[in-house]
């Protein structure tokens, strides 16, 4: 069967942009894994964040920043289609500092990124508030937390219903998705690309590799850089607990339905998803530091993902040189920059203009063979 | 981290198999550690039986049969822990890291061998109505009153199918609460079986006649019994006040405040699944059981014995408890001749134990599309308060397997953690895909698998 996209992944980028394509009119055909792959979509915070992204990075942070600001409108437009909350909130979040050193290398970060572009200084708004002003934000907030840098363009949804309603509309928009089909190559051919799978064969004029950590297998086939990574994220859900009038941390935030989700932990252990008894325990010890009164709330669960990093952290949006037609996108904030993919992203490659419009995040910086 | 605890092996759980491996395992000279959820040792077969509440005319004699175990096992050299949990395993090279919860906290353990004998758990089986107050399952009703001796105020509805209902129910005729009837959804002609399977029915003839002097005790009682109930609903405002049941070709009808229910029982699967055990689609037991060796081992450095293995009842389990714990004595000694004896011997008894079980699945074999014929109204995830319609909407969606169905829809996240409602999920997804339950598989089972609060975790933290 021949469609206009073949897109490969069906994770939270690779149906945020297909659903940008399928809006649009394009034929799109999603090729998803199995129902244990590895899927940091499963595996993330739900929040929709602009603190701390780009350190060092401009474009990264304007980018995190504008996408922040489409991110209601998306929220709601989904919501219209496909009658599923996905609980999003932008009242701001506060990024915690435990001591008066994490505080002070925290402030000189942000000041120094707002020099560095002037969008942001005139945009990126934030605040450092010591533990007595965050009180308000941050009701039941524990003794020895020192502060934290407020910013209004933080949020979070319920990333797991992010996924459902963009499957959902997906769907709804003709979307063909064909779950346990897992990619063995990419090969280029007359009309375009050509996707073997165990089973069958795929074939679309374009070809859009979202597979998290399988472009390193998958991207190099189409002369794209599959320089991605893992890296080990453990988190805790507790049991349902009455609601606070709290803004999300990235710490730990409580959830629309109740339970507080705590996280995460970074670590590079390789493929290695599972949980270690030291770091459920660290995580427990650091949320009971923030709201003592979780030291009563009931573990429901604690599970292991792991997300996808490329060496400096920035998204990664790449055109093939040598074979036009082929993409490869890979970010960490997938769930961040979904309004972005839906909406920007997915126009640069229906004009085929992605490396044009966004050049800064183009794999050149990282000197791969895509462009030899 | 607190300090670090060592054992040789460790046994999980203090059933028939747990008991039987853990005394077996001292006789060789091995002390195990034995960590059991319970307050007692006797697992839920033997639950209570230390100090009776129940005498023997109200159990039955099988209840009683677990006294000499109970005896051995208090008397060997064992290093006991009731009211512990296991929470988190782990497996490494050397062994197995446990993270353990009891009065006092949370201990993290290192062991060189592990058997699991955490038992079954009964299968739930949705029907709408079933999340009301006064709808419970008979097992659960069973300990109430193997514990405390309790029977229902009122006279209760029995509604299932397999030999604990009928066991309940002539428990409570003994102790002065007859039910009100017996919904059983086991065809008559099913009860006819045992002529098929001649071989089955003579090995497990023990099982037959007390099933049919069971069920004439009930008839005699004046118990109504109603064979082939094909569909089943509870319905009340705030609690169950009435049981509708559907029976040859019509509805009936009748007012109760309580409704016991009974549809088998299934290997307890957390912990197992936690450490990565495999486990395989059963069709006779319709669940899914670990993968076992001959020496009953799952992996490299643990064993499951007992009905986490497989259902085979308690005298089964005893003697697998036993069979893993010869398999676990890794040490060569001048008894070597006598062990393969022994385990000869107890593979024997075992194989003709064993002969009833195909009969007695084929007996109670349970309808495989009952879940995708109920209403969409029915929950299926009692947690989280999750319907059939909204899975199936999810799955329509693209939620293609069991763990994308429980990231759509929040099915199995509740504090049950999936216990519920795993294989009913794996049910619905092999109906609908028109695909066997292997290839649809099962959820990653997460830690905790047993109830742990934040601040005993927090307390276990090294910088704390």
């Amino acid at each position: 069967m021949q469609s206009d996209f073949l897109i490969i992944g069906g994770g939270v980028v690779g149906m945020a942009v297909a659903y940008g394509l399928a809006r649009d009119g394009q034929r799109v055909s999603v090729l998803d894994e199995s129902d244990d792959a590895f899927r940091a979509s499963r595996g993330n915070a739900g929040l929709t964040w602009v603190q701390g992204k780009g350190l060092g990075m401009p474009h990264y942070a304007e980018l995190s920043l504008d996408a922040s600001l489409t991110w209601p409108a998306f929220a709601a437009e989904l919501e219209a289609r496909t009658a599923i909350d996905i609980e999003h909130e932008c009242r701001g979040g506060v990024d915690l500092c435990f001591d008066a050193s994490e505080a002070k290398v925290r402030q000189r970060d942000y000041a120094k990124l707002q020099l560095s572009s002037r969008h942001l200084a005139q945009h990126f708004r934030w605040e450092y508030l010591d533990r007595q002003a965050l009180q308000t934000y941050l009701p039941g907030l524990g003794e020895s937390i020192h502060g934290g840098t407020w910013s209004p363009h933080d949020g979070h949804c319920n990333p797991l219903h992010l996924l459902r309603a963009l499957h959902a509309a997906c769907r709804s928009l003709g979307l063909e998705y064909h779950a346990s089909t897992p990619v063995l190559s990419l090969s280029p051919c007359l009309n375009g690309f050509r996707a073997a799978t165990p089973d069958s064969e795929f074939h679309a004029e374009r070809v859009i590799v979202a597979a998290g950590l399988g472009a390193r297998n998958l991207a190099p086939m189409l002369g794209l850089s599959g320089t991605v990574r893992p890296v080990r994220g453990q988190m805790l859900v507790t049991e349902r607990m009455p609601r606070v009038e709290q803004l999300p941390t990235p710490q730990l935030r409580q959830t629309a339905t109740g339970g507080y989700l705590i996280g995460d932990t970074h670590e590079e252990v390789g493929f290695d998803k599972g949980v270690s008894l030291e770091m459920m325990s660290c995580l427990a010890d650091r949320a009971v530091r923030i709201y003592p009164f979780l030291r009563q709330a009931r573990l429901i669960r604690a599970w292991g993902a792991l997300r996808i990093m490329t060496p400096d952290g920035a998204p990664l949006y790449e055109a093939s040189s040598r074979y036009p037609g082929a993409y490869n996108l890979n970010c960490h904030s997938g769930i961040s920059l979904a309004a972005f993919h839906a909406n920007e992203l997915a126009r640069a490659i229906i004009d085929d203009r992605l490396e044009e419009r966004w050049s800064a995040f183009s794999g050149a910086r990282f000197n791969v063979p895509a462009h030899c | 981290m607190g300090e670090l605890c060592q054992a040789e092996i460790a046994i999980i759980g203090a059933g028939p198999a747990g008991m039987a491996a853990a005394i077996r395992l001292t006789q060789a000279g091995i002390r195990p550690v034995v960590f059991d959820m319970g307050n007692a040792p006797g697992g839920q077969i033997y639950r209570q039986l230390d100090v009776p509440v129940i005498g023997e005319t109200l159990s039955g004699t099988d209840y009683y049969r677990g006294r000499d175990l109970l005896g051995d096992f208090s008397r060997a050299d064992i290093d006991y822990r009731p009211r512990s949990q296991v929470w988190w395993g782990q497996c490494e090279s050397d062994g197995v890291s446990l993270g353990v919860v009891d009065a006092a906290g949370v201990s993290r353990w290192h062991v060189k061998r592990m058997l699991l004998a955490t038992g079954s758990m009964e299968r739930s089986w949705p029907f709408p109505g079933w999340q009301l107050p006064g709808s419970m399952q008979a097992g659960a009703a069973q300990i109430l009153f193997k514990e405390g001796g309790l029977v229902p105020e009122a006279s209760p509805v029995l509604a299932g199918s397999g030999p604990l209902l009928y066991l309940l129910a002539w428990q409570y005729c003994r102790a002065g609460c007859a039910p009100q009837r017996i919904l059983d959804t086991t065809p008559a002609s099913r009860y006819r079986l045992p002529l098929r399977y001649l071989r089955g029915a003579w090995q497990g003839r023990h099982y037959l006649v007390k099933g049919a002097r069971m069920m004439l005790a009930l008839k005699r009682a004046g118990v109504p019994i109603h064979h082939g109930v094909e569909a089943l609903e509870a319905t009340g405002k705030h609690r169950v006040e009435r049981v509708h049941y559907y029976w040859r070709g019509h509805w009936h009808h009748q007012d109760t405040s309580l409704v016991l229910t009974h549809f088998g029982v299934v290997p307890e699967p957390q912990l197992g699944r936690a450490i990565g055990i495999p486990y395989d689609w059963h069709e006779g037991q319709q669940c899914f059981l670990p993968e076992r060796n001959r020496s009953l081992q799952a992996r490299t450095r643990v064993w499951v014995a007992g009905d986490g293995g497989g259902i085979g009842g308690a005298l089964n389990a005893e003697r697998e408890g036993r069979l893993a714990a010869l398999s676990m004595l890794t040490i060569p000694t001048n008894d070597v001749a006598d062990r393969k004896r022994e385990r000869r011997r107890l593979e024997q008894r075992r194989a003709t134990d064993l002969a009833v079980r195909p009969l007695l699945e084929a007996m109670f074999r349970l309808p495989s599309h009952w879940l995708s014929e109920q209403p969409d109204t029915t929950l299926v995830c009692r947690c989280e308060c999750v319907s059939l319609g909204e899975l199936r909407r999810a799955i329509e969606q693209g939620a293609a397997g069991p763990n994308q169905l429980k990231a759509f829809t929040r099915c199995g996240m509740g504090p049950c953690q999936g216990r519920e409602c795993g294989e009913s999920v794996t049910r619905l997804l092999s109906t609908v895909q028109a695909l066997p339950p292997q290839e649809i598989g099962y959820y990653q089972v997460r830690p905790p698998v047993q109830a742990l609060s934040l601040g005993e975790l927090a307390a276990t933290a090294t910088d704390a």
